[in-house]
């Protein structure tokens, strides 16, 4: 993160958020954290994203800073961070557990958001046109397996996947 | 040897060599492969960016679909691989979250699934179950000479203690794959660098040029091409190589090969049997060079 917070103001802490987040199936133990930049130093992105300042935020609760930043999204989920961690805080799941809390409140990315609308409408992260299926058959290739697209969107209705989709940021 | 074959999204739609060149090899080393019908996206780390149970539910009913046909499941995604693993493991080891997974899936589909698929990917396939001696035995024109750069890609390695696939911070499989061939695999410093393509959709800017830093190290330490075994990483080195060096202003004619291409080629196929015309950077002077 770009910006370093110098003063705080007590009403806009979460203190429960290292809690919260430590309890979700993602796991991810922020307070077990000693801050040496282990995970920074192996970080893809750290010019921008600095894994080891995300879970000091989440320690002190910062939880509107963290969720409206757009440096969470730049995280390549390499997960290399959490593989050299010494002390198993595993930020690359503290940061999609944060990306999931800041997706609750409809801020998704638009690439992310059209992605999704793929799923919706196809089952697949990608449409499949009709001229692939012809360049399929041409090099002797079977038809591409069939997709279930209304028991996939129906997963993604039961998980409210598709109410974060169209929840429009206030 | 008889495994339900899941594409999942990305090679369908934009990787057809894969797809050939995996069934070319497997049909010559007797790896039998069925198709996974009705499955769809496994969810992967774009949706679990958005929403964590839509992934793992997606994931699980795929298992699902491969438990009813009674076999055990090949990928050639790393993608399609880590999101597989992670569910299965869950499905196993949590049983709030199981019993949650597996109240929509007989909602929406009439499924149940308590965990035991296998999940494998292809260079697992081809190291464990057929195994290097028989390879070795296999190979008719020998890549003698070629210097590769192995890229393992995030996915089949990270997080280790879910996936269990090799040391991930010294990896040997896929070199010992590669190295099989004849070829030799090279050091180069940001081998096992993510590619960057998760963030495609999010910055493609940064995304692009955190491979141009790769195709950059790869060329540096002098290798002739990349080889890879997922085909998002394929797709950001090769597909958008041009791209790249739109955002990088730099020219790496850098031929990048999936892994059954490579093999192929040694097993004696041609180049158009392992569909290397339908890559983007052409791999000719490779070629060129193979007796």
């Amino acid at each position: 993160m770009s910006k370093v917070v110098i003063s705080l103001k007590l009403v806009e802490i979460d203190p429960n958020l290292k809690f919260e987040i430590a309890n979700t199936e993602l796991g991810g133990k922020a307070f077990w954290c000693i801050q040496c930049g282990m995970c920074t130093s192996g970080c893809p992105v750290a010019e921008f994203l600095k894994p080891h300042r995300i879970v000091k935020m989440v320690m002190l609760g910062l939880k509107d800073q963290l969720i409206n930043c757009k440096e969470i999204w730049l995280c390549t989920t390499c997960f290399t961070c959490s593989e050299r961690c010494p002390q198993e805080v595993d930020p690359a799941n503290i940061i999609f557990s944060l990306k999931n809390i800041a997706a609750k409140q409809g801020i998704i990315p638009e690439g992310l958001r059209s992605i999704g609308k793929n799923l919706a409408e196809t089952g697949r992260v990608i449409k499949i046109s009709t001229y692939r299926e012809r360049e399929r058959k041409k090099l002797g290739l079977p038809k591409t397996p069939q997709v279930h697209v209304e028991k996939n969107r129906e997963i993604l209705e039961e998980t409210s996947f598709i109410k974060a989709l169209e929840r429009v940021r206030q | 040897m008889r495994y339900a074959y899941y594409l999942g999204c990305w090679i369908p739609a934009r990787l057809d060599q894969y797809d050939l060149s995996t069934r070319v090899v497997a049909k010559k080393l007797g790896i039998e492969l069925v198709d996974l019908e009705g499955a769809g996206c496994c969810g992967t780390v774009l949706v679990r960016s958005v929403n964590f149970k839509t992934n793992i539910v997606m994931s699980t009913r795929i298992l699902a679909l491969a438990k009813n046909m009674g076999l055990d499941l090949l990928t050639l995604c790393n993608g399609c691989y880590e999101s597989l693993m992670e569910a299965e493991y869950l499905v196993k080891t949590n049983k709030d979250l199981r019993e949650q997974v597996n109240t929509i899936l007989k909602s929406t589909d009439n499924l149940v699934y308590e965990g035991g698929v296998k999940i494998k990917h292809l260079i697992e396939v081809l190291y464990n179950d057929i195994g290097l001696d028989r390879l070795r035995d296999e190979i008719k024109r020998p890549l003698d000479g070629l210097r590769v750069a192995v890229h393992y890609g995030c996915h089949i390695l990270r997080p280790s203690n879910r996936l269990k696939f090799d040391n991930a911070e010294n990896p040997r499989i896929l070199d010992d794959l590669v190295e099989i061939t004849g070829a030799k695999s090279i050091y180069w410093p940001l081998k096992l660098w993510c590619c960057g393509s998760p963030i495609l959709a999010v910055d493609e800017n940064l995304s692009l040029s955190i491979a141009g830093m790769k195709l950059k190290s790869a060329k540096e330490a002098g290798a002739d091409c990349i080889v890879t075994i997922c085909p998002s990483c394929q797709i950001q080195f090769d597909t958008f190589q041009p791209d790249i060096s739109k955002v990088t202003g730099e020219q790496y004619n850098m031929p990048v090969l999936l892994y059954p291409q490579l093999l192929g080629l040694a097993l004696g196929f041609t180049p158009k049997e392992v569909g290397l015309h339908l890559n983007e950077i052409s791999a000719e002077r490779l070629v060129k060079a193979l007796k």
